[in-house]
């Protein structure tokens, strides 16, 4: 893709959250009131009046509607809301997209990307996407859900075996990446998961879809993120140094709407992000070896190792050693998640991944990495487009 | 769907939605053979059923049968809830006799009962997996 991108042409000035809970445990406050903490949070954090949000971007299908939000933070202009369809966290990059564009291109001002969660579905049980036991079944769906192929997981599963039939990836591979996350989450004092874990503990846990183990799995949460964007010009006005969006990409993954089995070879055992990362890499004028920090997404382990793969971060097949000899540790070649990811913080489809880029670059972070300058945020499998973006401090 | 006797397939499970872009398959299913989608302009073959051809782009499709037979690309073993955790299985199987880009239908490899009992690569030819009146889902068996 060679057409010109007008790079660092919006701005974080603001994140927040609500209180994050296991599965369902939040569900009496519901999604709409956990938005609005999150949305009132990050105003908060901008020095924002939340009545000034004039735009809304979701992402996941999400089902908190911006006209409501829009009554209950008082805002007297709605000049924006946008949703990307499908996937987890891989629709964050088109979020944060929407928000660019309707930003630096006058549509709005002070746009809002957030994401509101209250897990009474149980992913774990779905038939497929958003799907629950019950629901009638897509026509999509008529060549996965009747072989039992419905657990999130198995799709990561299919594609890890893969990867170690390719490679030689391994099980311990995977164990690296959970307890790589554990230690991380170990001194966060939002994490959910704070206790480390070991190799022995990792191979142990049931076996929820081999070669993934439950300790290969991020655990269902409840709670909201929220980040305030905004065009560099209007960010002086405003508390907080801003981190620039330096550039971001959605490109999606070729034949992945004809599902996850039937993409081509060479994007298989990947998570289906390196057209992304390649417009990503292109757009922002720079590549993997001028990141500081990487917010991978991590639902599932397999997740971080094709990650360092797809983006660059290593040659592929070798995501596996790499992990195993600490290269993504707070010290290593390229630190991962240093907030503990949706393996150990929580599990909220992506946003908390955007929470920790800029509290990294801001020099705030609980696990700060020293001098941290650029953040990139990789999507994991799924939802084409995905995709991923780099922030920058300014 | 209930599971035919003998075979390695998860409890409750739904059935498909039968819809005319993919009937005529199940159909076949059921007499034994692997009948998947060909566009009639290129001559690609795809799976799942698709509205239109990713080679060229052409609306017009035909059923084209093919052997059968394929190799394992990728699998996974579920605990079933449905059969006290008993392990099922979900392979990711490349079908020979394509034109195109490889063809891989996800099926299960109904007379694998363990962990050891696939591996990538492994040899399997489709049989049926009876449903609803004369439809079949493919399941695949291992091949020597």
């Amino acid at each position: 893709m060679t057409e010109r991108f007008g790079a660092d042409a919006a701005c974080v000035v603001g994140i927040g959250h609500s209180e994050y809970g296991g599965r369902g445990t939040l569900a009496a406050k519901g999604l709409s009131r956990l938005a609005v903490d999150a949305v009132r949070d990050a105003c908060d954090d901008a020095g924002l009046d939340p009545a000034d949000v004039d735009g809304f971007s979701g992402y996941c299908d999400d089902p908190t509607v911006p006209a409501d939000l829009a009554v209950s933070l008082g805002t007297r202009e709605l000049r924006y809301s946008g949703l990307v369809w499908g996937g987890r966290g891989s629709g964050l990059p088109g979020a944060m997209a929407n928000a660019y564009m309707a930003v630096s291109s006058g549509m709005a001002r002070y746009v809002v990307v957030v994401r509101s969660l209250v897990q009474q579905a149980r992913l774990g049980q779905s038939l497929a996407a958003g799907v629950q036991p019950g629901d009638p079944l897509p026509l999509a769906a008529s060549y996965t859900a009747p072989f039992g192929m419905v657990l999130p997981a198995a799709i990561y599963a299919l594609k890890a075996r893969r990867h170690m039939a390719l490679y030689g990836t391994s099980t311990d591979h995977f164990a690296a990446v959970s307890i790589h996350a554990r230690r991380n989450a170990a001194t966060n004092p939002d994490a959910r998961f704070r206790s480390e874990i070991t190799l022995e503990e990792h191979h142990a846990s049931r076996l929820i879809a081999d070669p993934l183990r439950l300790l290969d799995c991020c655990m269902e949460s409840d709670g909201a993120a929220a980040a305030v964007i905004t065009t560099p010009e209007r960010a002086r006005d405003l508390r907080r140094p801003a981190v620039s969006i330096r550039a971001v990409s959605m490109t999606g993954e070729y034949k992945w709407a004809t599902a996850s089995f039937n993409t081509i070879d060479e994007d298989y055992a990947s998570t289906g992000q390196r057209r992304a990362a390649r417009d990503l890499w292109v757009r922002a004028a720079m590549g993997p070896d001028d990141v500081d920090v990487a917010l991978i997404y991590d639902a599932f382990t397999p997740s971080v190792i094709m990650s360092l793969e797809d983006w660059g971060f290593c040659p592929i097949g070798e995501g596996g050693p790499f992990v195993a000899e600490g290269r993504i540790d707070r010290d290593g070649t390229i630190p991962v998640n240093p907030h503990g990811g949706h393996l150990a913080e929580v599990y909220l489809q992506g946003i908390t991944h955007l929470l920790e880029g800029v509290r990294q670059l801001r020099g705030t972070a609980c696990n700060q990495i020293a001098g941290a300058e650029t953040a990139l945020y990789a999507s994991g499998v799924g939802a084409s487009p995905g995709g991923g973006f780099v922030l920058t401090r300014m | 769907m209930n599971n035919p006797e003998g075979l390695n397939r998860p409890e409750a499970m739904p059935a498909p939605v039968v819809a005319p872009i993919n009937e005529v398959m199940f159909a076949a299913a059921a007499e034994g053979r692997l009948s998947v989608q060909r566009c009639v302009r290129c001559g690609a073959h795809r799976y799942p059923p698709a509205e239109g051809c990713y080679r060229c782009g052409g609306l017009d499709w035909a059923w084209s049968d093919l052997p059968g037979t394929g190799t394992v690309y990728s699998y996974t073993w579920i605990p079933d809830r449905g059969r006290d955790g008993r392990l099922y299985n979900v392979a990711v199987v490349d079908v020979d006799g394509t034109e195109g880009d490889p063809v891989r239908v996800l099926a299960n490899v109904v007379d694998a009962w363990c962990q050891g009992e696939i591996v990538v690569g492994q040899r399997v030819e489709m049989i049926p997996v009876p449903f609803g009146d004369r439809l079949a889902l493919p399941g695949f068996r291992r091949l020597q």
